[in-house]
């Protein structure tokens, strides 16, 4: 390791101490007013103890882990049953249902469930089909988590089955296998952490969600719901935080048991794979219904939203208008849109432009190693912070104290939502700046080019895919987000997300579906400059 | 009737044609080299032989048995792959014993003693593929494709992914395997010295298309086009063109290069010309020469103790003895 060079250490140390009040800071007064009284005095594990003896509390930590593990155990199959259609088989409208499934990832979690209400609420069009079960309780969660966890499990087994090595099937077929032993012994042993990997993120993403219990929840509590309702409704931030932490554990845990097992499958991993093939796909009509059959629910949950949202009175008026869109006569505005437009725009821009350099830093930077693990180690937190904790923690930290020239800004949105989604940002940037050449910056120097200047000219240009991919990512999910937003509005910002909650919470259920409706435009419309700007970079 | 034969085989990605017309047999007991250079369809052949890939046109048969349609798990053939592709989730015992699924137990333990004793792997049964050598991967492979006992085995490049130190050693090592067993072999290489010295009759691929089938020493001493005269050694291409339609080379080491004395000179095919380069490679010299037209280059191989004599810059005599000359039909 050569000398370390000032401008980067000075640079490192700069973001560290951004993630000051941006993380450290939130999360330590959430853990003091967790151990406090209402009155800020310590009082140790009195607050945990009075929480495990109020059964009405207690409850909903079995409730969320009742609603995750069902959702996990109907998610997981489904998404492998789709992901190996999608990998392995082929039929009529497979690229279609290829994009479709992800559809969902455009939109706030809380579009499928208001779906739901339009499909099995009180006035749902198919309501027959719950059998007289109630929506509003475990089944409208479970229903709503489902589609809202799909597309991110079928992403994550996507990956996975199609890195596994075309090789080995042909080895396989050479060797005498049939289909089921092919599927036996290199499929299901190549997705195996794939699918571990899955079923932690729908269980951790299921756990800590916020959008679909609200609408969908009735009176069933679950941790998220719980949080909110001691904070909002009993002004009880002690219990607020307290149980934020109980909502914590679950997700550290499988973050852990996540690491473990990618540590145990990296034996697996074949270097240079030949990705799976069209050699390899059987035409299979079967697996055409079954993927179509997946697909139905989440489809159906978010076009008819899309369609209600502009009929004249969702079902007994189904003329095509467009009054739901005028949100001022629901005593709504439009402008949370802008807020919403704005601050994505902000997030993606800012968030891209400081974790790709904190993430450059670390991967090239001459830096001594103390500093970088520490980075490292910060960014690794936010994944394991639901947005409601997160969201809970900015409040205990902005409201007052030193940094509370912050509390109900436009900034204090920016900062959270970047810091929310800060790991897969910075992950990915890791990921892409270790494909580009570790010589460049030396080439430079020994020509006399400072190191920064060729991080600039060179190894940027070769990372614009993935910075595009980050840029994107950030963008929607600040656009989709409602769990870390649902603290921090309220004042004088409010995004779109929240705003669909409180049209849905006061009755304007038209002007809910309207609202998403124009979500998803503007997300489905960022995807398509997405992908053409990959197209036009790519070629 | 030959043990494997291949007729009229063709093949279509797409638009593109990988295969044309490529025929060649196969006797029990031989090893044939696939030889070409990346590109020119010699995996894709040898998936058509394994069944991998379906022919587009033509014929494969075994033992008089038309096999073309026949999937490959039905076969079996054994299959060395490129990098190999052990299961990694499979231990080396495991790996090896994949391919008896149908044979009972007692039976499939004792094959599989007896493939990993014969590639020198006993002790290694319960080790997994990560944990093991790139040479120790590759026999386990060869074991692994051996134990079903194949009719024919298919090694595709089993050598690129080595070292250099250890790829002779483990080509002779394959050699000496396949001659005790006697089992039929295809390999596929871009190496040709590995095909030199391992195939008993080689067939050089170029585009698709076979461009010469023969012994090694066949194919050395009577290329048969210009692409197989360079790609094979080397050939000095001579320009001065003695014939219609033929086109003709000398190998470097066939060139005698002596001191230019006015007696030598006056034979037939003797030119002056100045030595460029000389170039020690050990037990061979090499030399670049320029003629006296200014214009031809030509390069010499010989023994070290015969060139000591000779210095960059110095005029010599080069003799090319015409019953050297190499032709084939130009294009």
């Amino acid at each position: 390791m050569s000398r370390p060079s000032p401008r980067g250490v000075l640079l490192q140390i700069l973001l560290l101490c951004l993630l000051f009040p941006a993380l450290i800071y939130p999360l330590y007064m959430l853990l003091v007013r967790s151990v406090s009284d209402a009155e800020g005095n310590f009082v140790g594990a009195a607050n945990f103890l009075e929480y495990l003896h109020s059964p009405g509390l207690f409850s909903s930590f079995v409730h969320s882990l009742t609603i995750s593990t069902t959702v996990t155990a109907l998610v997981v199959p489904a998404a492998f049953l789709l992901a190996y259609g999608l990998t392995h088989t082929r039929f009529s409208g497979r690229r279609i249902c290829g994009l479709l499934v992800l559809l969902p990832l455009f939109v706030p979690s809380l579009l499928p469930a208001i779906g739901f209400v339009y499909l099995f609420g009180a006035q749902g069009i198919a309501r027959f089909l719950l059998c007289g079960q109630e929506l509003y309780g475990p089944l409208g969660i479970v229903l709503g988590n489902a589609v809202f966890t799909l597309p991110h499990a079928t992403l994550l087994l996507l990956t996975s089955l199609r890195s596994v090595d075309s090789r080995l099937y042909m080895a396989s077929a050479c060797l005498g296998a049939g289909p089921w032993r092919k599927f036996t012994t290199v499929t299901l042993p190549n997705a195996r952490y794939g699918i571990i990997n899955a079923s932690f993120v729908v269980f951790t993403l299921s756990i800590t969600d916020f959008g679909v219990p609200k609408v969908l929840g009735g009176d069933y509590s679950v941790l998220s719901t719980e949080i909110f309702s001691q904070v909002i409704g009993q002004q009880n931030f002690t219990m607020g935080a307290l149980i934020s932490l109980v909502l914590m554990a679950p997700t550290v845990l499988t973050l852990t048991l996540d690491a473990w097992a990618r540590r145990a499958h990296a034996r697996l991993r074949v270097q240079n794979a030949r990705p799976v093939s069209d050699v390899e796909q059987k035409s299979s009509p079967l697996f055409g219904v079954v993927c179509w059959g997946i697909l139905l629910l989440p489809m159906a949950s978010i076009a008819v939203v899309v369609f209600a949202s502009f009929t004249a009175f969702w079902p007994y008026d189904m003329t095509l208008v467009p009054d739901n869109y005028f949100f001022e006569e629901a005593g709504y505005s439009l402008s949370s849109l802008g807020t919403s437009v704005a601050m994505a725009l902000c997030v993606a821009v800012f968030g891209t432009a400081l974790l790709y350099t904190g993430a450059y830093l670390v991967e090239r930077g001459q830096i001594p190693a103390a500093l970088k693990r520490l980075y490292r180690l910060l960014l690794l937190l936010p994944l394991s912070l639901p947005g409601l904790v997160l969201g809970l923690a900015y409040i205990f930290a902005f409201n007052s104290g030193p940094f509370s020239f912050l509390y109900d800004s436009f900034a204090i949105l920016v900062i959270n939502t970047i810091v929310h989604f800060s790991t897969v940002a910075h992950l990915t940037c890791v990921s892409a700046l270790a494909k580009v050449d570790d010589n460049y910056e030396k080439a430079g120097r020994s020509m006399g080019v400072p190191a920064w200047k060729t991080a600039l000219r060179v190894v940027v240009p070769q990372c614009r895919l993935p910075l595009s991919d980050v840029f994107f990512y950030l963008f929607i999910n600040a656009m989709t987000t409602v769990s870390s937003m649902a603290f921090l509005c309220g004042g004088k910002y409010t995004v779109a997300a929240i705003s669909i909650v409180n049209m849905y919470d006061s009755g304007y259920l038209g002007s809910a579906a309207a609202m998403n409706t124009l979500v998803l435009a503007v997300t489905a419309g960022a995807g398509v400059l997405h992908v053409l700007y990959k197209k036009i970079v790519s070629r | 009737m030959a043990f494997l034969e291949i007729e009229q085989l063709g093949m279509c990605y797409g638009a593109s044609r990988v295969l044309r017309n490529v025929s060649f047999s196969v006797d029990e007991g031989e090893l044939i080299a696939i030889l070409g250079p990346s590109g020119c369809g010699k995996t894709t052949l040898l998936n058509a032989v394994s069944g991998i890939a379906y022919p587009s046109e033509g014929k494969i048969t075994l033992s008089g048995r038309d096999i073309t349609a026949l999937p490959p798990e039905k076969r079996r053939f054994g299959v060395v792959f490129q990098g190999y592709a052990l299961f990694p989730n499979l231990t080396v015992e495991k790996n090896v014993a994949y391919g008896l699924a149908s044979w009972d137990a007692r039976k499939r333990a004792d094959r599989v003693r007896e493939m990993l004793e014969l590639v020198g792997l006993a002790d290694f049964c319960g080790r997994y593929p990560n944990q093991l050598s790139g040479g120790q991967q590759q026999r386990v492979a060869l074991a692994r494709a051996l134990a079903p006992e194949p009719h024919i085995l298919l090694l595709d490049e089993p050598f690129s992914a080595l070292d250099a130190s250890i790829r002779q050693q483990l080509a002779e090592e394959l050699r000496r395997l396949q001659r005790q067993i006697g089992i039929t072999t295809i390999m596929v290489t871009h190496d040709q010295q590995e095909a030199m010295s391992m195939a008993d009759r080689i067939v050089i691929m170029k585009d698709g298309r076979i461009a010469q089938t023969g012994t090694p020493a066949e194919i050395y001493e009577a290329p048969a086009d210009r692409f197989v005269a360079s790609f094979i050694g080397r050939m000095n291409f001579l320009s001065f063109s003695f014939m219609e339609g033929r086109e003709y080379g000398i190998r470097g080491e066939d060139i005698v290069v002596t001191e230019a004395t006015e007696l030598v000179l006056g034979q037939p095919h003797t030119w002056t010309a100045q030595i460029m380069d000389v170039c020690y490679l050990g037990a061979v010299v090499r030399m670049d020469l320029l003629l006296q037209d200014y214009s031809t280059r030509l390069w010499a191989e010989m023994p070290a103790s015969a060139a000591a004599k000779f210095k960059k810059g110095g005029i010599v005599a080069v003799h090319l003895p015409q019953n050297k000359w190499r032709s084939w039909n130009g294009d």
